[in-house]
């Protein structure tokens, strides 16, 4: 049981924060605050969805940014998936899903869709700044959020609690001193009412991808830059790692490449749903599945 | 180098899995010829330097019932790499001559090997159905990021839109 829970909307999605370590009010109700400062600080970084963030003054004008502190982990990792992925994981793939009709104002109305430039041509970036060639709107969507859940974990952390859970929409974060490991159910795409299996997650974080919940007009959250359109051989991906941003962005990456080819440069476990409802999994994901009988 | 590297490291991990194979098939013929209960078979294990050894032994680990006997077999191998020696160790439940579940249990220490054995391992697929959640104990339930209020909104409007 919970001994206190935090439940909010942000950044697109429904937070549910919960401690199972004891805390005077006084700091659970300080901390709340500093949680959600941080949240709205992130979104005022990296959303695409509203006026007033870095991300939209970039998409207006090329020239060189700084960068807040948490900015270099989350665009080296998105480098390192580029160069993985073969560009098809890129921040660049943003003026296409606004095309494709996932907009600010949620339009959902698809038109042409633009090539999607390449990295190379177009960032440059340091540990304090990011110089872009040409205006771009910058997308986080694989591995943000994945990254703030690290950054709000780290604040639950420094504030000497050590047995939480945040669940973002389904991405998790769970932290456990007494070895309790969290159930968790692996959602059927296909029927939300359903699972496919259970995944025991213990001291790690524990990512889905799917494009049952974000879908309109043929497309889903992730886009293929080179195809534009959504990859629809796998349906759904779930990651464990160390970090949340790790395991965000890959469960994005293997909608598009082989785990081969991640875990030369990456320690995970994962399992890939493809349309035909076949599950591949690594063995070291400890998921317990259903069997007819 | 490392391209022939990784064949022969692949080629490895799939000998030694024929081998348990074979060697759980002889044990279940073993098996059906005494029509016992539960059989062992030691094999000979030749220990090279740079080859795979053969399983030492194919452990059966279950039995059930006569009218379809699912027998587990568990046996593990070592294999010699650059950095040292590594092992794997293979899980098979064999009912009516078929294996029905494989499972690998790898114990690779370099992060290279881990990264080979957990790729074989990923050979394995399974077609998976699903089960109401109501009927479960779960704590939470991961897929598709839940949304927000608003975007559903949105789509609805879209829906209503689409059909008048």
């Amino acid at each position: 049981m919970a001994i206190h829970s935090l439940l909010f909307e942000a950044i697109g999605t429904t937070w549910d924060i919960q401690l199972f370590d004891t805390i005077t009010d006084h700091d659970w109700s300080q901390l709340t605050v500093a949680i959600q400062k941080r949240i709205e600080k992130f979104d005022q970084t990296y959303s695409r969805f509203r006026a007033d963030s870095l991300v939209t003054r970039m998409s207006q004008q090329s020239g060189r940014y700084s960068l807040p502190a948490d900015g270099y982990e989350l665009l080296d990792f998105y480098d390192q998936l580029f160069r993985l992925t073969g560009g098809q994981v890129t921040p660049l793939i943003g003026q296409a899903l606004v095309q494709a009709g996932y907009d600010a104002s949620y339009l959902f109305e698809p038109g042409p869709i633009s090539q999607t430039p390449d990295w190379d041509d177009v960032i440059s970036f340091s540990p304090t700044r990011l110089t872009l060639q040409q205006p771009a709107l910058l997308d986080f969507g694989a591995a943000g959020k994945g990254h703030l859940i690290d950054i709000v974990g780290d604040l639950i952390s420094q504030a000497g609690l050590k047995s939480f859970l945040i669940n973002a929409g389904g991405d998790l974060l769970q932290r456990s001193i007494d070895i309790k490991p969290l159930t968790v159910g692996m959602e059927n795409p296909k029927d939300t009412s359903e699972v496919l299996g259970t995944v025991r997650l213990m001291n790690k974080s524990l990512c889905a991808s799917a494009g049952s919940k974000r879908q309109w007009a043929g497309y889903h959250h992730i886009l293929d830059p080179e195809l534009k359109r959504s990859p629809s051989d796998v349906i759904a991906t779930w990651v464990i790692a160390d970090t949340t941003m790790i395991a965000d962005g890959l469960a994005t990456a293997l909608f598009f490449t082989d785990a081969s080819s991640l875990l030369k440069q990456f320690v995970f476990s994962y399992a890939v749903l493809t349309s035909n409802m076949s599950l591949q999994f690594s063995n070291d994901f400890p998921v317990t599945l259903f069997k007819d009988s | 180098m490392q391209t022939s590297y990784q064949t022969q490291a692949k080629k490895r991990l799939l000998t030694i899995f024929v081998s348990i194979v074979i060697i759980a098939g002889v044990v279940l013929y073993a098996d059906h010829l005494k029509s016992s209960g539960v059989a062992s078979v030691s094999t000979s294990a030749a220990l090279a330097p740079t080859t795979p050894a053969l399983p030492a032994a194919a452990t059966p680990a279950t039995t059930s019932t006569a009218s379809s006997p699912a027998v587990s077999y568990t046996a593990s191998s070592s294999y010699y790499v650059p950095r040292g020696n590594e092992s794997i160790q293979v899980m098979l439940t064999i009912s009516a001559g078929t294996v029905i579940n494989a499972s690998i249990q790898n114990s690779a220490s370099d992060r290279t090997s881990a990264s080979y054995q957990q790729d074989f391992a990923t050979i394995y697929k399974n077609f998976v159905i699903g089960k109401k959640i109501n009927d479960l104990q779960l704590d939470v339930v991961a897929g598709a990021s839940d949304t927000t209020q608003g975007f559903n909104d949105a789509l609805k409007q879209i829906a209503n839109k689409v059909q008048a």
